[in-house]
């Protein structure tokens, strides 16, 4: 019983930020539309994405072939359906952009807590090792990496969320310099808890919510390398996503600007959606930041 | 006549959909020349009480009711800006963390100076200098002060700056908020034997802000003992200190252990300070208070005359018990 | 004389605690990177079984650096600390979770004593767990509800689910003490205890203290700068100056004969509650300072109303001035 009476007041105060916080709020409804969307594509989707219909080129709206659906966003050079490539696209974008997200957080959070929290000469190591990786024209590091092992979506995921870490592994490492010095880590030090579970039970989740926020904004990041390297034709070729879209639509955006521009109106709602709860999540962590308003 | 008046002042603040009633119908005479140690642990509204009549509490959050007459003039119906022409010149405050109000990038002179230069526009750079000077040396600062950074202080000499900056415009009025509560005890001893000193020399009208009642024993003359936003019992210190009438004075005095004579047990008062956004019927010392009869949790028990100068409020005193 | 034969249960040698700062500043004309914060500076005493030393001094002088190193939450430059004449170093390499048993410590801020998140009841289980106290979850559960009836907190039931920042101070110190004394620490710092705390609770929590002290006789470190409530708690007072004991005895041989200068004008600048006592103020000269490069002299030399020339030259050492009462002060 008490429990549940814990847990309700727990979603009754997150509830109340979301009500107070517009972007938040704009944020997950736009993620929560999108998510449904990604779930729904095998149910929703008019065609199968990589049929051939016999409109090429259709413009948004056109009807189908034999009192087969219409393509509401048109058709591209092949005759696939460009709405039923664009929900299946969605799990694409959202499956790597999560992906790489988590790698990075958990990586950074990783190491940032060990850095900060143990300090001393693992901090200075661990510090110089991230500086490397701040400088690296990550962009480039993941141009090679798919030069070199092919671009097989696993990979880019991977690759993507190997490069990104160091911004959440800096916000932890201050997160658990900071946390070193209260009070309570020092008592639970005192009750002989060892350094490692301190670490796990009370620095990184006391200091995990700008971690939080951060990731959010970086599933922003993840989609849009992903689409950039499909711009770039070093995407997946076997697999449908926004990025591929957008390249597909590249040659024929005076002609048909639908087939590029639909993937690309998706790509920047979604990173904004993403943009919005991490960004939400920030203000509230630092309520002194607009209280002056 | 009272230099400053506070009649019936309430201050509340509006915390959500809650009143938290931090100051309620509170009442002290200031005489000239006095000084008025106001006690109280936290949560009593001594230093809400402070900041109010000096309207230096955020406007959207809190009502303040009452009157503040200082030299006839209602401080509560001032707005800021005519408040503000009289901060510094005839009150002045020192908050406990004064020092932080400074800015760590410029010398304390050039700051001092600017200070002094808002209130006296027409002033040019030697008659700055040479006041703010002067004051650094009243506080028995030395003069390399005044082209030192803050961080190059000690916490002592930042409250002496406070202090200094504080009597620049010689106020009538001086206010210490928890002034040498951050401060070691030698330093805290050497801090207030000069308040004093200046309290002579500038006739000043000061009031402490303090919930140590020792500070307030040793450089005080008059006491007001404030509890969960009401004030309990006032009087000289002299009278209070010695044969405390209320009984949350007394148990305040049996919390502190004796420096000398035999250990005996020593005593806090038990519970804790109640809710204060919920208005109370009875005293507000009732629910901690030994002798609480029903009549106290019922009734507010107003102030009563105890002696020369002397008022509690407690329904044990006086002939009504 | 029964007492000398007791045992021993801390012995502190010539502790050190050196920092190391890095700056850039200008002394003597030349440029320096690095200074030497002596913190604690060799301090020296020993702690027998359910005894209770007083360490006063100003902020600053190490005496917090000092209760921390003793239950070494830091390891210390130098100096040696032994448990019932075992070293504490090789105790905690040896069996971490005895030492921690053997040394407790109680913080100055309860408000931040334990994990935002944690539930009360998380809070007291999980040490419980580690040092295998109470043999089921039921029987930890009794001792949980009686350390929160203990500290006031009543029907204990409805709290366990509270989080920290829902109770007060005075709660929280009292839930703190109990939790370090569930270990039956043989020996335990207190640092600062009260020193956050309304003075109207203060005495209460003084008085749990130090019946919890007496009853599982455990050894304690009390650090405060508040000489009369170190009176009130203590058997034996060390008054510390700049990283070093300057004067140690019995805590009222101390207190109302005190015979190191620095003593003396800490005593007379202690405020009295009574406003009709004759005070006699010691006055000194110039800023508590720091404790960097202090000289070869007594640190307090500067400042001191009776310097004579061998205090600018060399280091006092400790001198039995009455039995059990030491002094480090060349002028008496």
């Amino acid at each position: 019983m008490k429990k549940k009476n814990v847990i309700a007041a727990k979603l009754g105060r997150a509830w109340k930020v979301i009500r107070t916080n517009a972007q938040l709020r704009t944020g997950l409804i736009l993620v929560l539309i999108l998510v449904a969307l990604a779930l729904l594509a095998p149910v929703i989707s008019p065609y199968d994405p990589y049929k051939l219909t016999n409109e090429l080129q259709a413009p948004p709206g056109t009807a189908g072939a034999n009192g087969a659906p219409a393509h509401w966003l048109g058709t591209d050079k092949l005759g696939h359906d460009i709405l039923s490539q664009m929900l299946w696209g969605a799990r694409t974008s959202l499956r790597i952009g999560l992906t790489a997200a988590l790698i990075a957080a958990v990586v950074g959070t990783l190491i940032g807590g060990v850095a900060g929290y143990f300090g001393g000469r693992v901090d200075k190591v661990i510090v110089e090792f991230v500086n490397i990786f701040v400088m690296t024209p990550s962009f480039f590091l993941i141009l090679i990496i798919v030069a070199i092992f092919g671009s097989n979506m696993t990979y880019v995921m991977i690759v993507i969320g190997l490069t990104s870490w160091p911004g959440n592994a800096r916000l932890m490492r201050a997160q658990a310099i900071s946390l070193r010095s209260r009070t309570f880590i020092k008592s639970c030090q005192a009750m002989g808890e060892s350094k490692l579970s301190i670490m796990f039970r009370h620095i990184i989740p006391n200091g995990i919510f700008p971690i939080v926020a951060n990731t959010t904004m970086m599933i922003s990041g993840g989609i849009l390398t992903e689409a950039g390297l499909s711009f770039l034709g070093l995407g997946d070729p076997n697999i449908i996503s926004w990025g591929q879209m957008i390249n597909a639509g590249k040659p024929l955006l005076t002609k048909a600007p639908w087939v590029a521009l639909v993937p690309g109106v998706a790509v920047v709602i979604t990173v904004l959606a993403f943009f919005l709860i991490g960004d939400g999540l920030n203000r509230v962590i630092a309520p002194k930041m607009n209280a002056n308003k | 006549m009272a230099l400053l008046d506070l009649k019936h002042i309430n201050i509340t603040y509006h915390v959500g959909p809650k009143n938290v009633y931090a100051v309620q119908d509170a009442n002290l005479a200031i005489e000239p020349q006095d000084a008025v140690g106001i006690v109280g642990e936290s949560g009593s509204g001594k230093s809400t009480l402070a900041m109010g009549i000096l309207q230096l509490l955020p406007d959207r959050v809190t009502t303040i009711e009452g009157e503040a007459i200082f030299e006839g003039v209602d401080l509560l119906k001032l707005s800021r800006e005519e408040l503000n022409k009289r901060r510094w010149t005839d009150i002045s405050v020192v908050f406990q963390k004064s020092m932080n109000a400074l800015s760590p990038v410029h010398r304390i002179g050039k700051q001092m100076e600017d200070v002094y230069r808002i209130h006296r526009p027409q002033a040019d750079k030697n008659e700055a200098q040479s006041r703010v000077i002067e004051m650094l040396k009243v506080v028995n600062l030395p003069e390399r002060v005044y082209r030192s950074f803050p961080h190059e202080l000690s916490g002592g000499m930042m409250q002496r700056v406070s202090i200094a900056l504080s009597l620049l415009f010689n106020p009538k009025l001086l206010v210490l908020d928890e002034a040498t509560t951050a401060l070691d005890v030698v330093t805290q001893g050497q801090i207030l034997k000069e308040i004093m000193a200046l309290q002579d020399q500038f006739n000043l009208t000061r009031i402490m802000i303090t919930h140590d009642v020792s500070v307030v024993a040793s450089t005080c003359n008059k006491i007001a003992v404030m509890y969960a936003g009401r004030m309990l019992e006032m009087g000289y210190v002299k009278d209070v200190l010695v044969k405390p009438k209320h009984p949350y004075t007394q148990g305040l005095l049996k919390s502190f252990p004796s420096f000398t004579g035999a250990k005996e047990e020593l005593r806090g008062i038990p519970g804790a300070l109640p809710d204060l956004s919920v208005y109370p019927t009875g005293c507000v010392f009732a629910p901690r208070c030994p002798y609480a009869t029903e009549k106290c949790r019922g009734e507010l028990p107003a102030m009563q005359s105890v002696g020369e100068c002397w008022h509690a409020a407690c329904h044990m005193l006086g002939g009504e018990g | 004389m029964e007492k000398a034969k007791e045992q021993l249960v801390l012995e502190v040698k010539d502790v050190k605690q050196w920092y190391t700062q890095k700056l850039t500043a200008k002394k003597n004309g030349k440029t320096i990177h690095k200074q030497t914060v002596k913190a604690v500076d060799g301090v020296s005493f020993s702690l027998k079984k359910g005894e209770i030393l007083g360490v006063i001094g100003e902020s600053g002088c190490g005496k917090s650096t000092l209760g921390r190193v003793l239950v070494h939450l830091e390891n210390c430059t130098a100096g040696e600390i032994r448990l019932f004449g075992e070293s504490a170093e090789e105790m905690l390499k040896k069996d971490p979770l005895r030492f921690r048993r053997t040394c407790q410590m109680v913080f100055q801020n309860p408000f931040d004593t334990f994990d935002p998140r944690y539930t009360l009841k998380r809070i007291m289980e999980e040490p419980m767990k580690l040092h295998h106290i109470g043999s089921s979850e039921a029987e930890r559960m009794q001792i949980i509800l009686d350390i929160l009836e203990q500290s006031g907190l009543h029907p204990a039931q409805d709290y366990i689910d509270r989080h920290p920042h829902e109770l007060s101070g005075g709660q929280l110190q009292r839930i703190s003490i109990l939790r370090s004394m569930l270990l039956n620490p043989a020996f335990m710092v207190a640092d600062e205890p009260v020193s956050m705390l309304d003075v109207s609770i203060r005495a209460d929590i003084i008085g749990m203290l130090l019946q919890l002290a007496r009853e599982k006789e455990t050894a304690m470190v009390f650090i405060s700068h508040d000489i009369a409530t170190t009176r009130y708690i203590s058997d034996r007072v060390a008054v510390m100056y700049l990283g070093r004991i300057v004067e140690m005895g019995e805590t009222d041989e101390v207190l109302h004969n005190p015979l190191h200068p620095y003593t003396r004008v800490l005593i007379s600048n202690c405020a009295s509650l009574d406003p009709n006592e004759e005070r006699n103020v010691i006055e000194v000269t110039g800023e508590p300072p720091t404790p960097i490069d202090n000289g070869p002299g007594c640190y307090f030399a500067p400042r001191c109303f009776c310097p004579i020339e061998k205090c600018a030259q060399e280091y006092p050492g400790m001198v039995e001035a009455a039995p059990g009462h030491f002094v480090a002060c060349h002028c008496l």
